[in-house]
Formats: structure tokens, C-alpha cells, sequence
């Protein structure tokens, strides 16, 4: 059989790559954000904090994702620039925008996936 | 104070809502838009149960709620009319209460007025005193709430004064006077206020006004100032 017949394989992720991902999309906010912004494009840093509140609130989170204002400090001073770093969003500090980059096409799976399993985990009901 | 008066102060009140949900939670936002509020829908893949809405109050964040609870009042209140049990309280519907307070509501039907006013009866069942008027335009109308009234009556100390145009001779029930009402003030206006025997915490009114193509505009609060007045206003008209 002709290898060029073979599907197309995405290239692989180096390993630092992958830490890197999957790091980032440890935290749930972040995954939120991530979920939003494959949405929607992009969103400024207000309509962000609505959703990771709203979002934890009606899974049943803590109070800690529920109080509006410290959500917004840790977006704007941790998750965000977490996101920007790793390449997936780019983070218009002073703007308050945030906006998805273009992904590769294996870097997009990846976070699909997590995002995926992520809503399908909390979100069963559906 | 008329109920003009009072539902005109709320006209101009910046209330957004912004419901995030799966496609099919796209009615609640059109919903909320035939209320008259300014609202959006924003496509998020979650299921039906984690959807929600996030209310922002002149721009600043004021409320999130699961959209479950926005969504069974404004689609489907449930309406038990000739239910005489126990009242009981549901903490989604409470907080659905409470994230539409003080908001003017364009077009609520009979039902939603009826489900509203069944958690605030409910709130003064458990408080258990204190003053509890309630305008149902005419005592007919009433008629069909009656055996809620006996219940909430008999097993509590409220005063409850209940007020309608004239058109039907209730019976007479210990704990409840009636005020037929011969001045029209009252007559397109669906009431309810209750002082929780003062405690600032637990008083609550509603208050809504038939509008000439069917449907009632209202607005319910639990501003304890605005119950008072509210609460005098009603004294007001029967003296």
C-alpha cells in the first residue's frame, strides 16, 4: 500500500508543548475561558469574569469562582497571562481584550479535547 | 402614591441579562426581551441543567442565576391555584426572585403574577405575623385562591386584608378582612404586600397593573422602604 494513501496525521506535540497545554488547561477557569473564546473569538476581560462566575456557580463551585470582583483580579493577573504565555489566547492588557490566536491544528485538538471531555464531565445532563 | 407612580420610578432602570446556554435556551432570551429587558443570548456548549444568566445592574455585575429557574417562571410558572397544604419555599425559585426584583417587567401574564404572589404568601406563612394585604382586582378573583387563605390564616398570626371590587360575597374566614372596594384606584391593579410584622429582612411586594392590550406590567421588590410605601398606599385607597 502507497504510505501516501495513509490519512494525514496531525504532526505530533513535543513533550514540552503538551506539558505546556496541558498545564494550562488544568485549571477550570481557564478552561472556561478557552470554551468561550472557541465561541466567540473574543471577549473583553468583564464578559470573561460573567462566565467563569455563572459558569462555577451553576456547576456548584466554591464561593472562590463565585465572587465577581476576586475572579476578575485572577483572570486579569494570572489565568489570562497564563494563556497568552502558552500561545493560546492573546491578552490585550490594557485594552482588557482578550482574543483566541490561530492554533496549529494539533494544538487545537488537544485543547478540543479537553474542553470537550471538560462540558461533557460537568455538563452531563445533556 | 398611585401604582402608576410607583411602576414609572422603575422605567428607567438599566437592567441587563445575558443568558449563556446550548441553542435551545435562545427562548429564555427572547423571553426576557418581550418583558421588556434588555437582554442577549451567547451561545455556550453546556448542558441544559449548568446553563445560566447573568444579570449586570447600570452596567456592574449584580447576579448570576441558573437559567432553570428564569426559564420555568417566564415559560411555564407552575401554578397550583387550589393548593391548601403546606406552603414550602424552592431556593431557585427564591433566587430567581430576588434577581428580578425591582426590575419592571412588561408582560407578565396571570399565572406569573399568581406563582409570585404564591412565594410571597409563602414568605409570610413562615415569618408567621405581621400585615398581609392583597389586591386581586375583584373578591371573585379571590375566590379561587380561598383555600390558600383559610391555610395561611388559620395556622399563623398574619393580619391578612384582602381587597377587590365588589362582586363577590366571601365567606367569612378568622384572620382575614375583607375590603370591597368601591374606588377604582385598585381596580386594574394586582397587589400583594406583606410588612413581615416589621422586620426590614422579610418584607416583600408586588405589584402590577393590567395594561390595555392584556397583559399586566409589574415590578416586585424587597426594598423595605418601598414596601411601606406600598403598604400605605393600599391603607390609603380604603380610608
Amino acid at each position: 500500500m502507497d504510505q501516501h494513501e495513509q490519512p494525514v496525521e496531525t504532526p505530533g506535540l513535543s513533550s514540552e508543548r503538551l506539558d505546556t497545554l496541558l498545564r494550562v488547561l488544568a485549571a477550570e477557569p481557564r478552561r472556561m475561558i478557552y470554551t468561550y473564546l472557541a465561541e466567540h473569538d473574543s471577549a473583553s476581560i468583564s464578559e470573561l469574569t460573567d462566565v467563569v462566575v455563572g459558569w462555577s456557580s451553576a456547576r456548584g463551585r466554591d464561593t472562590d469562582t463565585c465572587n465577581w470582583d476576586d475572579t476578575r483580579t485572577a483572570l486579569h493577573h494570572r489565568h489570562l497571562p497564563v494563556l497568552d504565555n502558552a500561545g493560546v489566547i492573546s491578552y490585550d492588557a490594557a485594552q482588557r481584550t482578550a482574543t483566541l490566536v490561530s492554533l496549529s491544528p494539533s494544538t487545537a485538538e488537544v485543547l478540543a479535547t479537553i474542553a470537550d471531555l471538560d462540558t461533557a464531565e460537568t455538563d452531563h445532563e445533556d | 402614591m398611585t401604582v402608576r407612580t410607583l411602576l414609572r420610578r422603575f422605567e428607567d432602570s438599566d437592567v441587563a441579562i445575558t443568558v449563556y446556554g446550548p441553542p435551545a435556551t435562545k427562548t429564555v432570551g427572547e423571553r426576557l426581551t418581550t418583558q421588556g429587558i434588555d437582554a442577549t443570548w451567547r451561545k455556550l456548549p453546556t448542558g441544559h441543567q449548568n446553563a445560566f444568566a447573568v444579570i449586570r445592574r447600570d452596567g456592574v455585575f449584580a447576579e448570576a442565576v441558573p437559567l432553570t429557574a428564569l426559564q420555568s417562571f417566564l415559560c411555564k410558572p407552575m401554578v397550583d391555584s387550589d393548593d391548601s397544604g403546606t406552603p414550602d419555599s424552592d431556593p431557585g425559585r427564591q433566587l430567581l426572585r430576588s434577581a428580578l426584583a425591582n426590575t419592571l417587567l412588561s408582560s407578565l401574564t396571570p399565572a406569573q403574577l399568581l406563582a409570585t404572589s404564591h412565594e410571597f404568601e409563602d414568605r409570610a406563612y413562615r415569618v408567621g405575623e405581621g400585615t398581609l394585604r392583597v389586591g386581586f382586582q375583584s373578591l371573585s378573583i379571590f375566590r379561587s385562591q380561598h383555600a390558600r387563605y383559610e391555610t395561611l390564616a388559620s395556622d399563623t398570626d398574619l393580619d391578612i386584608h384582602v381587597y377587590g371590587r365588589d362582586d363577590w360575597e366571601p365567606p367569612a374566614i378568622p384572620g382575614i378582612s375583607f375590603h370591597p372596594l368601591t374606588d377604582t384606584t385598585l381596580e386594574q391593579v394586582w397587589l400583594l404586600a406583606f410588612d413581615a410584622a416589621g422586620d426590614d429582612q422579610s418584607k416583600c411586594a408586588l405589584v402590577a397593573e393590567e395594561t390595555e392590550d392584556g397583559p399586566f406590567r409589574g415590578v416586585w421588590t424587597y426594598n423595605p422602604r418601598l414596601v411601606d410605601e406600598i403598604m400605605a398606599a393600599v391603607v390609603a385607597v380604603d380610608e
